[in-house]
């Protein structure tokens, strides 16, 4: 086999470009409509759905919510916030651990976003993944549970460092574990100073009150600076 | 796994690179390349490896070996300006102790090398 003439091309290309690329667009669509979009991240299970079944509740009447649900296999969450009264979207990954902006484009195709002034977009549940995504987002908020221990912020930092908002859920469990709060905040401290810090509980709607506070006051902020900017 | 759509999409830049150089048509072989990872991209070097591995067997350049440059975290820190590794500090900076800290590298995830084999006589 004769060989050919060797040629060593020196690149600085990022892998995540096209994703990049396609959330752009995303952003400069979800601006034009004034519209607030959340990415919702969190492991599995720390209360992503629980906490938007309580928003949409509670926003109803005030604020026009849209959730797009995440999922690997099933439809349930979808489910249970159209249970709530908001429009949901369901998005099955088919195994896939994370979404991706083409997937939002997909899930979008045909939606008025006239008719809302708010989007949620409850990621797949990984500590990891989804993190390397741009979903057009405007803001990224961290649900971090109580079961999963204080050390989730020292392991993953790059998780927390983006996020705008933190949310501790669970917090009615904390007399029941050693979950070190100190630890937990000070860690994302290090990597996140301007980090909105938040305590939950979803299931006694304990802290609620100071989350919906935010999550309104900043899509009503985000849609006069949208006009604003037109 | 998120590493199996990373390795799509370094498929895809080299296709693009090689094919930008040859009018469209892929030749040649691509004995190897190299992609940068930081330790805070949140891609596990050995997954997307492993990924690739599976990926490139469905390519245009099967024998592409993919060589990961493991870029570690490295941090800045905001009270006194020392530069530090972050894997090696135990999360704070080890001149002042806890405070806050900015990281400047260790989100890599780029393509920085292709050896392309063109055997265009
Ligand atoms: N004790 C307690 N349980 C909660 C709280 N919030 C949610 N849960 C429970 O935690 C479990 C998981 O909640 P989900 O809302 O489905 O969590 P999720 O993040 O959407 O989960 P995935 O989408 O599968 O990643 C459910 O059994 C909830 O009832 C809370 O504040 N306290
Ligand atoms: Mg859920
Ligand atoms: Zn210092």
């Amino acid at each position: 086999m004769n060989t050919g003439k060797i040629r060593v091309l020196d690149l600085q290309r990022s892998v995540t470009a096209k994703n990049d690329e396609i959330a752009a667009a995303l952003r400069d669509r979800f601006r034009r409509n004034g519209l607030f979009v959340v990415n919702l991240l969190s492991g599995p299970g720390a209360g992503k759905t629980t906490l938007l079944e309580k928003t949409v509740q509670a926003l109803e009447g005030k604020l026009r919510c849209l959730v797009l649900e995440g999922d690997l296999r099933t439809t349930n969450d979808a489910d249970r916030i159209a249970g709530s009264g908001a429009d949901a979207i369901q998005i099955v990954t088919n195994g896939v651990c994370h979404l991706d902006s083409k997937m939002i484009t997909s899930a979008l195709e045909g939606v008025e976003l006239d008719a809302y002034d708010a989007v949620v977009i409850e990621n797949v549940g990984n500590l990891v993944c989804p993190n390397s995504f741009d979903l057009g987002e405007t803001v990224r908020v961290v649900v971090s549970s109580v079961p999963e221990g204080e050390d989730k912020p020292a392991k993953y930092p790059f998780l927390f460092e983006g996020a705008e908002v933190v949310l501790l859920n669970k917090i009615d469990l904390l007399p029941h574990t050693p979950f070190d709060k100190e630890a937990f905040w000070s860690a994302i401290g290090r990597v996140n100073r301007s980090v909105l810090r938040l305590e939950t509980s979803c299931t006694t709607g304990m802290g609620l009150d100071g989350w919906l506070r935010w999550f309104q006051g900043r899509a009503a902020e985000w849609k006069t600076a949208g006009r604003e900017t037109e | 796994m998120h590493e199996l759509s990373l390795a799509c999409s370094i498929q895809e830049i080299v296709e693009q690179e090689i094919g930008r150089r040859c009018g469209g048509k892929l030749r040649g072989r691509v004995p190897s390349l190299t992609v940068r990872v930081g330790s805070m991209s949140g891609v596990e070097p050995e997954a997307l490896s492993f990924a690739w591995d599976v990926t490139r067997e469905q390519g245009p350049f099967p024998e592409a070996h993919l060589e990961i440059e493991k870029i570690p975290a490295r941090a800045l820190c905001n009270r006194c300006s020392r530069a530090f590794l972050l894997e090696e500090s135990n999360g704070e900076c080890p001149s002042c102790g806890v405070c806050p800290f900015r990281i400047v590298e260790g989100r890599e995830l780029e393509v920085r090398r292709i050896v392309w084999e063109d055997d265009e006589s």
